[in-house]
């Protein structure tokens, strides 16, 4: 019973060692691409270049403008208006709440951003004419941080969307308090 | 009678003081050379880089970035709460959110290897 119980023990460590080794390979492991892609890769890969310069320009105006748009959003207009709220005596944890969840998704947003010019900065400094399998999968790295990145900016909207309805509540709660 | 100072021989002093300027210039270069690293450090690892838009290449989005003073209202922290102030907020949010989820920033693959033509 006991040898049967060490037996299994083993098997279970041996599965997940193994079963983190496979997980790692596939993250690590860089796309496998035939000599015909590659050759795609070397003809085309000045135009990608130039393109991907252009996304990165573009990228870089979008951050900086929408940025400041969230700043404002917490730092002008969320908070100011939950210290009122506060200040006058009505309860704002709900308000909060949303705020400090804005706040952590801002700071994820410009991790993420980080990340993604990083990413598309290594890739731009691929030789793809002499490495093109290596400029593809640094591509494909840039591409997926810069769907982090929107994920993040979707997740903002979100909690944008989450503040105007605990705007509402407390609007509504305070329209009825003051009917009375 | 007061005595006039006796010249020095070059000999009489140590190694430190012989070259005492030249060390002086090395240890303010390689002072700023340090600091100099610390800051581009900080540069490259805040992030500050990536919202530099005074990079070289980058003078064209520089002009397309929104003037932050003039463009973003601000909504005061004190005051009363009542049913004006509560809707001047809500139109100062509503233009604001507007704002930011009018754009899909980011969206669309344009690194995908089939808009870069690498597919």
């Amino acid at each position: 019973m006991k040898r049967a119980v060490i037996m299994i023990t083993l098997a279970a460590c041996l599965t997940i060692v193994l079963a983190g080794g496979v997980v790692r390979a596939q993250s690590t492991s860089p796309t496998e691409i035939d000599d015909e892609h590659q050759a795609r890769i070397v003809a085309n890969c000045v135009s990608a270049k130039q393109a991907i310069r252009q996304v990165q320009r573009y990228d870089a105006g979008l951050r900086v403008n929408h940025g400041q748009v969230y700043e404002a959003l917490s730092a002008r207009l969320m908070s100011r208006f939950n210290t009122r709220v506060d200040s006058n005596g009505f309860n704002t944890r709900s308000l909060r709440a949303v705020t400090e969840f804005f706040d952590k998704s801002l700071d994820e947003f410009r991790t993420a951003y980080q990340v993604y010019a990083r990413s598309l900065s290594s890739a731009l400094a691929v030789d793809c004419a002499k490495d093109p399998v290596v400029f593809y999968n640094a591509v494909s790295e840039a591409a997926d941080a810069r769907e982090t990145v929107h994920t993040s900016v979707q997740k903002l909207n979100d909690t944008i969307t989450e503040y105007r309805s605990a705007f509402d509540a407390f609007k509504t709660a305070f329209i009825e308090r003051t009917a009375l | 009678m007061q005595e006039s100072p006796q010249p020095i021989d070059d000999q009489q002093l140590g190694f430190w003081q012989q070259h005492r300027y030249l060390l002086l210039i090395v240890f303010s270069v390689a002072i700023s050379v340090v600091l100099v690293g610390v800051s581009m450090t900080l540069y490259y690892t805040s992030g500050a880089e990536q919202l530099d838009l005074s990079r070289p290449g980058y003078e064209a989005v520089a002009e397309q970035v929104e003037e932050d003073a003039g463009t973003y209202d601000s909504y005061s922290a004190i005051g009363d709460i009542n049913e004006d102030s509560i809707n001047e907020f809500e139109e100062l949010f509503t233009g604001q959110a507007k704002r930011a989820t009018d754009v899909d920033a980011f969206g669309g693959s344009p690194l995908g290897p089939e808009a870069l033509g690498i597919d």
